[in-house]
């Protein structure tokens, strides 16, 4: 779904992320909410923490930290956890512009 | 001058003229009391602190007495208030003393945001501060009151303050509070602890405080590092077992534990994480005090 | 009656310099007047602008420090509130009118610094009402009311509805048709007053014009029977007042609009007493085209004890009475005499037995 957008953390710096081995904690400034993110979430994180990226980036990225089953559908997990980061107001989905 | 240089005529007397004027901690305090079991308080627990004149900036200006002449005698009550405001309910007149704690407690929580004030207690040996958080069924008093005899410093059974500017914990090192059968257990456990009057029948059962140490009231200006952040929970027959917990669940679980923790926001955030880097995070479940005691000390070397 | 001494929170709200003159005891006494009349994150704010802060004796600066960081957490509160209303009204396509506190911080208003409030208010037109409040509870808020006398006490009688609370966040908005009740003597007619809002944002935020503010400071103060935020009330103006007095013929438009509005009254004193209690700078011709035909030595003596801190410090022999009887011209004000009488009693019961709202 997110194949042509650029994801990043919320352009008001907003949300503070903290990581610690293989979890991370996210505060989000505006709520007061915290969350607790442990798994693919975390490499999500640590790679939005420094810049914005797109789907496939991000996808390259976790394929490089994890291992799964062949017929596991990464991008298709991954699409649904960018779309529940954005219903929690963590993370921004914009337009790709650049080529 | 320390409170127990003043003769208890000139400590009544002073308590019900302007109010006597004294160091609590980093806090001066001036509390306002005709109520003898106040003086009585002040006398066996505070004596190592320090009297102030009255060209000191007070932070919190403090009375207890009864709501009207009426209820001294007529199911006696006391009330507590804060710059001539009151913010709770009279109590009963016998838990006055306990009332000036709780009243104190209050003050502090609700008007020192330059520190994120969690609730727990605070110990410190060898330049390592351990806080235990208090969730319910801890026993974090019991086992403060239980480290302090032994020889550690105590900066605060209650509330540790966490300064937001240089990440220290800074003292408050007042009078610790026990329930129940804790005042029994560390009677026992320690026979020279020294306590105040045990009040009855108060909402929590029966309080009791134990004088802090004079020489943890001294260093109440000497700040120390976090080192271990210990979530105990006193569990009856159990085993004495510390266990690693992960730093993102043991930042939950403490941002919970928090008096001001909404109030801070970000910077309340930003703090307790960088607490939580510098800590060691640990559960401990214990029944036996002795071995924790024994255990935490190791720990501290 | 002889005058009241100048509390030190009027003279460091005054000239902010003057607070680097006081001794400890001083300064412990200007932290507890400033905390009384709910103004110390303010006091730290103007300090703070004066570049005094660092000057500031550490125990002072701890208790002003600790108010700023309650204040700048307000503020994030404030705009995410600000933020959930938007969304919530976002289907009527009607302007989101913000009043007061929420409108001065949208607005960047000095008057802003160290506010803290309860309630955030909005104005509506009154025929949107309805749909208004069907949005708002759709989006989670709920009626704090469910006593049928208050309830008919607002919608018969006030110029709001009953506040209503969020669920989850437990955040308070008072939905506005007009700024004073509909049984207030010199009722202004709101139309004007949304005619005449501003629009500050992009994204539908509106607010009074600067006239329109300042009035409505003044007629909120001087209609009011309790004082507790009543100096808080009256720096407001003072703040507004001064950063207004910039613009391009304000005090005209100000003197002209409260002929419009039929606020004279509230006007003369929101002037005399800023003037008086905060030394607000006012050009004496404004002050002489603002008077009215009214008694100001017994006003004087009522709204000069009245508008300061409620404090001990402040308080003389008669402060007790003046309240009183700016609590009864208040109501007097507001509602006709056969209304009046029974409400009073009402309230002053339900005030014994704890279960007063308004």
């Amino acid at each position: 779904m997110f194949e042509n957008n650029l994801i990043a953390l919320p352009t008001a710096a907003i949300i503070h992320c903290r990581f610690w081995d293989d979890e991370c904690v996210i505060y989000n400034q505006l709520t007061g909410d915290v969350h607790l993110i442990d798994g693919m979430g975390v490499e999500i994180f640590r790679v939005l923490s420094t810049k914005a990226a797109t789907l496939i980036q991000l996808l390259q990225n976790i394929n490089s930290v994890f291992e799964w089953d062949i017929d596991f559908d990464a991008e298709s997990y991954l699409d649904n956890l960018i779309m529940e980061y954005q219903k929690l107001g963590l993370v921004e989905v914009t337009e790709n512009t650049s080529a | 001058m320390k409170l127990e240089t003043l003769s208890k005529k000139t400590i009544v007397g002073a308590l019900k003229g302007d109010g006597l004027r004294f160091n609590v901690g980093g806090f001066n305090v001036c509390l306002s009391s005709s109520v003898p079991a106040v003086a009585e308080h002040l006398l066996s627990l505070y004596g190592a602190f320090d009297v102030l004149d009255n060209a000191a900036f007070i932070d919190f200006y403090t009375a207890l007495e009864p709501p009207s002449k009426l209820r001294r005698y007529f199911r006696p009550q006391v009330n507590f208030s804060f710059d001539g405001y009151f913010f709770f309910k009279p109590l009963p007149y016998k838990q006055a003393s306990a009332m000036f704690e709780w009243g104190l407690n209050w003050c502090i929580a609700s008007h020192s945001h330059q520190y994120l004030i969690i609730h727990a207690a605070v110990v410190e040996r060898n330049g390592q501060a351990f806080i235990f958080p208090g969730t319910p069924g801890s026993g974090k008093s019991t086992l403060c009151a239980a480290l302090v005899s032994r020889g550690w410093r105590l900066l605060s059974d209650e509330m540790t303050l966490l300064s937001v500017n240089d990440g220290c914990i800074y003292p408050l090192p007042r009078p610790i509070s026990l329930k129940n059968r804790s005042i029994d257990v560390i009677q026992d456990f320690a026979p020279d602890t020294v306590m105040g009057s045990i009040v009855k029948n108060t909402l929590k059962g029966s309080i009791g405080h134990v004088r802090p140490p004079d020489n943890s009231v001294a260093q109440y200006d000497t700040p120390a590092q976090a080192a271990k952040l210990i979530f105990p929970k006193y569990d009856k027959g159990s085993n004495t077992v510390l266990t690693s917990l992960s730093k993102s669940r043991a930042l939950l679980k403490v941002t919970e534990n928090c008096f001001n923790y909404n109030v801070l926001g970000f910077k309340g955030f930003n703090s307790l994480s960088n607490l939580i880097n510098a800590s060691d995070c640990y559960e401990f479940k214990y029944s036996n005090l002795e071995e924790a005691v024994n255990l935490f000390t190791e720990l501290a070397h | 009656m002889k005058s009241l001494q100048q509390p030190i929170l009027c003279t460091v709200l005054i000239d902010p310099k003057l607070a680097l003159n006081l001794n400890l005891s001083q300064w412990d006494l200007l932290i507890r007047q400033a905390r009384s009349a709910n103004l110390l994150a303010r006091l730290g704010y103007l300090l703070e602008s004066a570049g005094l802060l660092n000057q500031l004796p550490a125990k002072a600066l701890a208790h002003i420090m600790s108010a700023q960081v309650y204040a700048d957490r307000f503020y994030i509160a404030l705009q995410w509130e600000i933020s959930c209303i938007q969304e919530a009204l976002h289907s009527l396509n009607t302007p989101l009118v913000l009043l007061k506190g929420s409108a001065y911080f949208m607005a960047g208003n000095i008057a802003a610094y160290g506010r803290l409030f309860s309630d955030v208010d909005i104005l509506v037109p009154e025929d949107k009402l309805p749909r208004v409040e069907d949005a708002l509870i759709k989006a989670g808020w709920m009626t704090n009311t469910i006593d049928p006398y208050d309830q008919k006490y607002y919608r018969q009688w006030m110029h709001e509805i009953p506040p209503l609370r969020h669920l989850k966040r437990h955040t308070s908005i008072d939905v506005h048709h007009n700024i004073l009740p509909k049984t207030t003597r010199f009722y202004p007619d709101a139309n004007k007053l949304l005619a005449n809002s501003v629009n500050i944002s992009n994204d539908n935020i509106w607010i009074l014009a600067p006239e329109d503010r300042v009035l409505h400071g003044a007629m909120h103060l001087f209609h009011e029977g309790e004082f507790t935020q009543g100096l808080r009330d009256l720096s407001d103006l003072d703040l507004l007042l001064k950063e207004f007095s910039t613009l391009a013929n304000f005090w005209e438009k100000l003197l002209l609009r409260s002929n419009e509005l039929q606020q004279q009254i509230p006007l003369f004193y929101a002037l005399r007493y800023s003037h008086k209690i905060l030394q607000t700078p006012i050009p004496e011709s404004v002050l002489t085209a603002s008077k009215q035909c009214i008694n100001t030595t017994l006003m004087d003596a009522l709204f000069l004890r009245a508008l300061l801190p409620d404090h001990d410090s402040c308080n003389d022999k008669w402060t007790g009475l003046a309240r009183n009887l700016l609590f009864i011209r208040s109501h007097y004000l507001k509602m006709p005499i056969y209304l009046m009488v029974p409400h009073l009693i009402r309230k002053t019961y339900r005030r014994v037995i704890g279960k007063e709202l308004h």
